[in-house]
């Protein structure tokens, strides 16, 4: 009698133990495994993809006529009449100045990107860079054109 | 009888001992998990310097555009840029306030190319540093166009 | 005794004195974290401030109510302090009342220009204080508008057989625009510094402050300053002291200092770009004299003891000068001013 109440006192105490463990393995997980929210990083991609966009689009062209890119976009989406210094069309110029200021942000900063100007989505007049397959930051800026209206679009992936 | 008491007494001191001896333990643990708690909100609190910093500079009406006292967001202005540096670096010890231990860069990147730094204060043994960089438009009062820049805000922290 | 009796005793009297030092351990342990925890709260919420003092410089025309821990949030010249935590800053732009009580804060923002943006000002107070406004012109009607819809506000247009009671607000403000009032009586009770009030004569470019305090059961001049835009009176309504008044307002005209000295090279520098357009030049060399005013002007108040009315005055006709300049640069197409 006194043995089984000798060891039914000392199971007690077995599993006050073992339950105290489970909670101390609880506080562990989160007390310790604590990460730094990323409230920089939300920041920065939050702003970049419409920054970028917005920074583009105002932006005077060089040797151009000091047209916007809104402009030569425009231009591209209809009657492609600009024709600038160098010899290039509105779509060809843009393009290639888009080209050049991602490569000089984004391509420098480790970004992958998409950028695209179009009417209809699935012909897009100027394509750079490739689609994100996971998470994306995204700003979509509508243009008006005289018969509808023309987007541009900048991805951000990560 | 008295050996016997002895004993239990000694049983007692021990049962405290060990108890004490966990307790102790117990609090060095506890430290150490309040001690990597604060290096996560010290983290955190430098990435929240760093956001704060870079949005100060985005705002400040030594460079900020206007037109006619309408702010202009994301824009700043190219002529402004060369005396805010002469200034701003100056009174170091004002801005200091603002921008605390930080580097604020503005790169030209199209239609060509320049760089204005205008404020710089180092810190000697950092531990972190945080580079954010932000698409600006370039505006350029005589000619009334718009030119494509980077705000670069490196801050320090220990 | 037997040895029984004795063991016994002995027995608890060793329980007594191990639960005693275990009970006192653990009692040091609490209150040590109590004071942790205290410490810690009070830094979060200086945190809070310093994140509103860092979004203040980058919004305007913003108001909010914040909820936060309840605290006595002193505020000074340059400083934020809750119990001893304190948090010092340089050139701080905080108009408050020195101590905000409650778990509610009230924040509002709004650029000031002479006439160009030189900085944001921030105003904060407790919803637990209590505003009283009387007057009857459009710029008490403004400023009234103007404060957050939370505040305990009580405007009058008429201060005639208004009879002001104590409702037990930790704090009464009295914004009076013409005839300065007489003492309410009912509340002689509360603290001398508790009962502040402002009369100003009212003009909304610029004019004289006075700030005033409860002696006894009268009114006592604390000192006279001066205004320039409503965004200073809003300051005044604010703050509860002539110094605190007095500080945020320099450190707001050392900004403008600054940001005149940037506008002033940049119009040099379009003048001598652009000197063919005939109009234009003769514009810009119009309003550099008066850019340099500003400056000068801006300079001097912010570093005088006083903010002297005449240098007010001549600091807002060259603003007002400044602003019809840029009208007309705008009207014949040239790069504006500002």
């Amino acid at each position: 009698m006194q043995d089984k109440k000798s060891q039914m006192e000392i199971l007690g105490l077995a599993i006050v133990i073992v339950l105290v463990l489970i909670a101390t393995i609880f506080v562990i997980r989160f007390l310790l495994f604590k990460t730094p929210t990323e409230h920089r990083q939300s920041f920065i991609s939050s702003e970049l993809a419409s920054n970028m966009l917005n920074t583009f689009l105002k932006t005077a062209a060089k040797d151009c006529s000091q047209l916007t890119m809104t402009e030569l976009l425009q231009d591209c989406a209809q009657a492609r009449s600009v024709i600038c210094a160098n010899g290039q069309d509105s779509c060809e110029y843009a393009e290639e100045s888009a080209r050049y200021i991602f490569s000089q942000t984004l391509d420098k900063w480790g970004m992958n990107y998409e950028f695209l100007a179009y009417t209809d989505i699935n012909q897009p007049l100027i394509e750079i860079g490739v689609s994100c397959k996971a998470e994306k930051r995204s700003k979509l800026y509508p243009i008006p054109i005289s018969s509808a209206t023309m987007y541009t679009k900048l991805d951000i992936c990560g | 009888m008295s050996k016997r008491t002895q004993i239990q007494i000694g049983e007692t001191i021990a049962v405290l001992f060990v108890f004490f001896i966990l307790i102790v333990i117990g609090f060095m643990f506890y430290a150490r998990v309040i001690k990597s708690n604060i290096e996560v909100e010290k983290e955190e609190l430098s990435q929240l310097r760093s956001v704060g910093i870079a949005q100060r500079v985005m705002f400040m009406p030594e460079v900020q555009c206007s037109e006619n006292n309408l702010i202009i967001d994301n824009c700043i202005d190219i002529l402004k840029l060369e005396s805010a540096q002469n200034i701003m670096n100056e009174n170091n010890i004002y801005y200091f306030d603002l921008l605390e231990f930080s580097d604020v860069s503005i790169y030209q990147i199209y239609p060509t190319e320049a760089s204005w730094n205008i404020y710089s204060k180092k810190m000697e043994d950092f531990k972190n540093k945080f580079v954010t960089n932000v698409p600006i438009s370039l505006y350029d009062p005589v000619t009334r166009k718009h030119g494509f820049g980077v705000l670069k805000i490196e801050t320090l922290s220990k | 005794m037997s040895k029984k009796a004795f063991e016994i005793q002995f027995n608890w009297i060793f329980v007594l004195v191990a639960g005693a030092i275990i009970l006192l351990f653990f009692t040091l342990i609490v209150v040590k974290q109590k004071s942790v925890s205290e410490t810690s709260t009070k830094a979060t919420i200086l945190k809070g401030i310093e994140a509103i003092i860092i979004g203040a410089s980058v919004t305007q025309d913003t108001t909010k109510i914040e909820n936060i821990p309840s605290a006595n949030i002193e505020i000074g010249c340059g400083r934020v302090s809750i119990d001893g935590v304190s948090k010092q800053y340089q050139n701080l732009i905080l108009f408050a009342p020195g101590l905000l009580k409650g778990d509610k804060l009230a924040w509002q923002t709004t650029a000031f220009s002479a006439p160009y943006r030189a900085t944001n000002l921030l105003y904060m107070t407790s919803p637990n204080v209590r505003y009283i406004i009387i007057g009857n012109n459009n710029l008490v009607k403004e400023i009234n508008k103007s404060l957050p819809f939370d505040l305990k506000v009580e405007f009058y247009q008429n201060y005639q057989n208004i009879q002001i009671k104590d409702l037990n607000n930790y704090k009464v403000r009295f914004i009076v625009f013409g005839d300065m009032i007489d003492f309410p009586q009912e509340l002689k009770r509360m603290p001398d510094f508790d009962v502040t009030a402002i009369n100003i004569n009212p003009n909304a470019q610029k004019g004289a402050i006075n700030f005033y305090e409860k002696k006894e059961n009268s009114w006592t001049l604390k000192g006279t300053s001066s205004y320039i835009g409503q965004s200073s009176i809003v300051g005044a309504v604010y703050t509860d002291t002539l110094e605190t008044y007095h500080c945020n307002m320099q450190n707001a005209f050392l900004r403008l200092a600054l940001v005149t000295r940037i506008q002033t090279d940049r119009l040099e520098k379009l003048k001598n770009i652009i000197s063919s357009r005939n109009n234009c030049a003769e514009i810009y060399s119009a309003a550099l004299p008066l850019l340099k005013s500003i400056s000068s002007f801006s300079s001097k108040l912010a570093e005088s003891s006083k903010l002297e009315i005449s240098d007010i005055n001549s600091l807002a006709d060259a603003s007002k000068k400044l602003s019809d300049i840029n009208k007309e640069a705008q009207k014949y197409s040239c790069t504006l001013i500002y």
